[in-house]
């Protein structure tokens, strides 16, 4: 290939790379447009929200998630753009829909509660939008720099949203740690990036993939076993900070109390969602070697011509897949014989006979995600025992739950080992977006709920919500149903949530998935006695004498916001097809051999 | 109503409480006579269409299988579609839930008259909840696919958790959080279980389905797939784990005496009537077709922790001075003549047990309706506070003593029926039974035999000591209480009582309680020709798998005294 053509290539690339990328750009030029406002002293005129939210709802438009994740995705669809840095396909798709519906049921959330005020409201939308881009990036990321861009993108506006309150010394003390706590997480994770670039040549994650796979032959050692190890664990570090994990959990707590709700319920929902879809992403990008490049798919051939008039790329391509094609057809040719030796479908659970080099990886991975789930879950819930800060509690919870959701991507991998990729293992995966999806509803109506009680009573503390039934009682019922729902009772959608999850694990059926599931099973049990201890203050216990009403009636807006949050989660049991749908549709392509 | 057709009168009666329960949210203003009044009306209506239902079913409880196994089925595509999962929504009746689905919209109906004054706060919440309760309970029996199963079971947790824990006694903090604990933990665990015999039976078939039906036909010894053994073991813990909690099985029962006790009336009666039925019919529906080889394995353990209970039950509940926890007791020491019965796996134990479960929902219902009759009274719950109150009350002395009797097992009642049956299938088992294991299953027996004295003891001495006697009452509830008095009645005799009789509405909520007591004591056979032929496919497995582990253990005993007991045995049949 010559100058010429490499020129002719990223010309082409870029044009059509730009057409995937609209989503994103619209958020960013909705940032663009605010600080404008803000330049030109325009705030005061234009409400900001208004702003934000058009930005938001132009980008969901072209995101069109209902259109990609209806129907089962072709087979090879998924390609990457921006010369391989990103990767387009129907998981992306699902994810950037899922954060910017976040996002517009986030800003009229802040709208109700009414923090931010309306000075800060320009600054405050900034850094959300901006937080938001990151955690999109996140979950389509193709390149270790740009996970490590994406994280820190979602993770420095979160450190200044975290001390948004101003003047208060708690709020600053949450936003100190939270920004000590992650430079150090990305300093590590950036050394640990540095090490498997380093040994591996690459920061592509199929390259990267496809070099493991021959680099460690199984049964052999490498002589860069040990800091291919090390880098994986470091880059796992900067993961489980994002994502809240024990040991890497300590700020969530303490940035919790501190922050507002409305921050905490944006840090506990879109920054989980998008660690968890990057988490998946990093999983599989080390795990497998993609079959991308095989099939030229429908929607993206216009972009193909576009992008190639003289087949100027081919080559270029070429030599960029040729080790993946090389190592993709020894895997694949492994599974078409395993694929024939599973006949009968009793011995499906079998494990594996060989171990490829790429399933010591994933064997790997599934030791590292079930020891830090197992341990965040209970940790997280065990801890919250004793809390008497609503806010702290939902942020134990919102621990705990990070090592539920990280319990599939565990059971997915052992699927893949074990031999049947598709669906079994995207079943797994679609059922931690399906947890995702459940979640986003939870934790925003908790913090909704907490929010617009701080407004009604000036109080963030459990013990002041002692009878509330009796004076708010539209309220408390939605705050109960929500609670019941992250417990996982049926009929509410938690449990639906939970249900998928302990389905994949024991599909799974390998010794540590049914360690995690039984951990799992005890832990729901561990996480009732606080939800519930919550729940009996507001219904069981008295009010206290000198309390002020609480003036909060289900007939306003913020009531109808709640009722709004709440519902789904009660309807979802009586059809949770379409989402279940979408939720595997979004998982296919994940998997090579779609 | 001729022209409805089973299964949309099943559909309705699910349906009618979650209405009602609408309608009294939707009506609300803030006073007990309108929300009462709805309740009234549906639980009635659900209590006619339940009974239509029930009544509708074919006498030999056979004839099933042109609707698919199951009367009145409904079997809809629920989660359907979702990566082969086959989630259905299916309700349906058989021989194994007929009588507790009814049972359950009898003793809601007359929860509803029993609550008609004690209840002042919050009433249109009480009987939404309690509404919602009677959909749970309904549902929790009728449902078909293991989920919908689970759905219901859990959904009847959170109204009863506030029905204790709002409307409770002085203690109803504690009691409403340790029996939300207690259950939650043991069915979430059940739950795993369940999931896992769903698993299996898909690794087997590559057939995701949840139908209770067709999985205990795939993975009964029938259908080709019986699980081995340890597995079984491994799931007939997990399931037990919930079930044995809801029964109670004797080491767990911590919960039940202090839900009881307490618990609002309208609570303890469903409570006691129903909710403990979960875990019978539990057992009877997964445990045993599930796992009959493990149920085989366990069978002395299991039959020793029902007499444990038994005795215990009895013994505790003769040392209480609470006269609802004195009941609660008992239905400790019932639950363990139900459980009994129901692993005695012969056809008379199984039927005798499970006619005791409906039975004691029954009696003890009417006993612990009695309780809150007594409570709005007098306001305690000490037996040794009152006495003599016969003089006072005759008309609730004669239901008390009634549905003790009821309660004792006297023939030509209920009891009679239910325990008569269970024993004798447990005699019939212990002496069908040869070697050493025979003997542990004789003592079980006797033991369970001394459980009926004991349970005469200690009701007719509750009855002795609180309604007859020289009259004694608390001070200061002379006057009786006040709802009492708006009434009116009796207002123009002078020396009018202080405290009334039962009034015609309590009379009404304890009569159809009676009618079935006495129905099912002279007429037993009505109720058992409709279960028997479903109780006889659930345990059918299990009874094999007993008798198969019989016979090899005398081979091996055979074997044990006669080193080669084949090698001459050949040497005969081989010319």
């Amino acid at each position: 290939m010559d100058y010429q053509q490499l020129i002719q290539y990223v010309i082409g690339d870029t044009a059509g790379s730009l057409r995937l990328f609209q989503p994103e750009l619209i958020v960013c030029g909705t940032i663009l447009v605010m600080l404008g406002l803000r330049v030109f002293n325009l705030t005061r005129r234009i409400p900001t929200w208004l702003v934000a939210l058009a930005g938001v709802g132009l980008a969901l438009t072209y995101a069109l998630p209902w259109h990609h994740l209806a129907t089962p995705p072709v087979p090879g669809s998924s390609r990457e753009f921006f010369t391989g840095m990103l990767v387009y396909d129907n998981f992306t798709i699902f994810f950037r829909g899922l954060l910017l519906v976040f996002a517009i049921l986030f800003i009229l959330f802040t709208q109700v509660s009414g923090i931010p005020d309306r000075d800060d409201a320009a600054d405050f939308y900034t850094l959300v939008l901006g937080s938001m881009f990151g955690m999109m990036l996140m979950a389509s990321a193709n390149h270790l720099l740009v996970i490590f861009l994406a994280v820190e993108m979602a993770s420095v506006p979160s450190y200044v949203l975290a001390g948004m309150l101003k003047g208060r010394r708690r709020s600053s003390e949450a936003a100190l740690k939270y920004a000590v706590y992650g430079a150090g997480a990305a300093g590590i994770m950036l050394y640990g990036i540095s090490l498997l670039a380093g040994t591996l040549g690459s920061c592509h994650l199929p390259t990267m993939a496809a070099r493991l796979a021959t680099l460690t032959p199984p049964g052999t050692s490498d002589p860069n076993l040990m800091v291919l190890v090390l880098g994986g664990l470091m880059v796992m570090v900067g993961l489980a900070f994002k994502l809240s994990a024990v040991p890497f959990h300590f700020w969530c707590p303490d940035v919790f109390e501190g922050a507002s709700a409305e921050v905490n319920a944006f840090l506990s929902v879109a920054s989980k969602a998008a660690a968890l879809a990057l988490l998946v992403r990093v999983a599989i990008g080390f795990g497998t070697v993609p079959n991308r490049q095989e099939v030229s798919p429908p929607p993206v051939a216009v972009y193909q011509a576009i992008q190639d008039p003289a087949g100027a790329s081919d080559q270029f391509q070429q030599e960029k897949s040729e080790l993946i094609r090389e190592v993709e057809m020894s895997e694949e040719s492994r599974t078409d014989i395993e694929q024939s030796k599973v006949e009968s479908p009793n011995q499906q659970m079998r494990p594996p006979d060989s171990l490829t080099s790429l399933t010591v990886v994933r064997q790997f991975m599934i030791y590292v995600i079930v020891l830090i789930s197992a341990i965040t879950c209970t940790f997280g819930n065990l801890a919250a025992y004793g809390q008497t800060n609503i806010k702290r509690l939902l942020a134990y919870s919102t621990i705990a739950h990070a090592g539920y959701m990280m319990m599939p991507v565990a059971a997915g991998l052992s699927l893949m080992n074990s031999g049947h990729p598709n669906p079994g293992a995207a079943e797994a995966f679609s059922s931690l977006l399906f947890y995702v999806a459940v979640y986003v509803f939870m934790n925003l109506g908790a913090f909704a709920v907490v929010a617009l009680l701080r407004n009604a009573m000036r109080s963030e503390e459990i013990s002041d919500y002692a009878g509330l039934i009796r004076s708010a009682p539209g309220v408390t019922v939605c705050f109960v149903t929500i609670l019941f729902s992250l417990i996982g009772v049926p009929p509410l959608a938690g449990f639906l949530g939970k249900f998928f999850i302990f389905e994949a694990l024991i599909k799974a059926n390998t010794a540590p998935t049914i360690a995690l599931l039984v951990i799992g099973g005890l832990n729901t049990a561990l996480a009732l006695y606080y939800y519930l201890r919550v729940i009996k203050v507001m219904t069981i216990d008295p009010p206290p004498a000198d309390r002020p009403p609480v003036e909060f009636s289900l007939v306003s807006i913020p009531g109808a916001y709640v009722v709004a949050i709440t519902l789904p989660l009660l309807l979802l049991m009586l059809d949770c097809n379409g989402l279940g749908t979408w939720t595997l549709n979004a998982c296919l392509q994940l998997i090579p051999g779609h | 109503m001729m022209e409805f057709s089973p299964q949309h009168l099943l559909l309705w009666s699910l349906a009618l409480p979650l209405i009602g329960a609408g309608l009294i949210c939707l009506l609300n203003d803030g006073r007990p006579q309108r929300a009462r009044t709805i309740a009234l009306v549906t639980t009635l209506l659900t209590l006619l269409v339940a009974g239509r239902v029930a009544f509708m079913f074919p006498a030999n409880g056979i004839n099933l299988e042109s609707t698919g196994g199951a009367f009145a089925l409904t079997d809809a595509s629920w989660l359907g579609k979702i990566s082969g999962l086959d989630v259905r929504f299916s309700v349906g009746l058989d021989g194994l839930s007929v009588w507790f689905y009814a049972l359950s919209a009898l003793l809601s109906f007359c929860c509803v008259l029993l609550s008609w004054e004690s209840i002042h706060e919050r009433p249109a919440t009480f009987y939404s909840l309690l509404l919602m309760l009677l959909c749970g309970m309904m549902g929790v029996f009728a449902a078909r696919d293991i989920l919908l199963f689970y759905v219901f079971f859990e959904f009847t947790l959170i109204p009863l958790y506030f029905l204790i824990g709002i409307w409770g006694h002085e203690d109803r903090n504690y009691a409403a959080t340790k029996f939300f604990l207690f259950t939650l933990t043991g069915s979430v665990l059940t739950f795993l279980g369940l999931l896992t015999v769903v698993l299996v039976n898909f690794s087997h078939t590559g057939d995701l389905t949840f139908s209770i039906p067709k999985l205990t036909a795939a993975l009964g010894p029938v259908g080709g797939h019986p699980m081995p053994l340890h597995l079984q073991l491994w799931i007939f813990a997990a399931l037990t784990a919930g079930f044995a909690i809801k029964v109670p099985l004797f080491p767990l029962h911590t919960w039940l005496p202090l839900a009881h006790t307490q618990a609002p009336a309208a609570g303890s009666v469903l409570l006691a009537g129903v909710l403990l039925k979960l875990g019978t019919y539990g057992f009877a529906r997964f445990n045993l077709p599930l796992a009959p080889e493990a149920t085989a394995w366990l069978l002395p353990a299991l039959l020793w922790i029902s007499v444990a209970g038994i005795i215990y039950g009895a013994l505790v509940a003769l040392a209480q001075t609470d006269m609802k926890r004195l009941i609660a007791y008992s239905s400790v020491s019932h639950l363990g003549f139900c459980m009994l019965g129901l692993f005695a796996l012969t056809p008379l134990a199984v039927q005798g047990g499970m006619l005791q479960a409906v039975n004691h929902g029954l009696s003890t219902g009417g006993l612990f309706a009695i309780m809150g009759m007594i409570h709005d009274r007098y306001h305690t719950r000490e037996i040794s506070a009152l006495g003599g109150l016969a003089r006072r009350t005759p008309w609730m002395a004669l239901f008390m003593v009634f549905f003790t009797f009821s309660s004792i097992g006297l023939p030509g009642l209920n009891g009679f029926a239910g325990e008569f049956l269970l024993l004798a299938g447990m005699f019939q088992r212990a002496w069908m039974t040869t070697g050493p294991g025979g003997l542990g299953l004789k003592v079980i027996a006797v033991l369970a035999v001394s459980g009926v004295v004991l349970g005469a003891w200690y009701m007719l001495w509750l009855v002795q000591r609180v309604f007859f006697g020289p009259l004694r009452e608390p001070h200061g509830t002379g006057h009786g209480h006040g709802s009492h008095d708006e009434l009116g009645h009796d207002l123009k005799q002078p020396d009018r009582p202080l405290v009334r009789d039962l009034s015609l509405r309590e009379i009404g909520a304890l009569v159809p309680l009676a009618v079935f007591i006495f129905w099912i004591g002279l007429c037993p056979q009505f109720f058992l020709s409709r279960m028997a032929p479903a109780l006889q496919e659930a345990t059918q497995p299990a009874a094999a798998a007993w008798q198969a582990r019989q016979t090899n253990e005398a081979a091996d005993r055979q074997t044990a005294l006669n080193p080669r007991p084949s090698v001459p045995v050949v040497a005969e049949t081989s010319p």
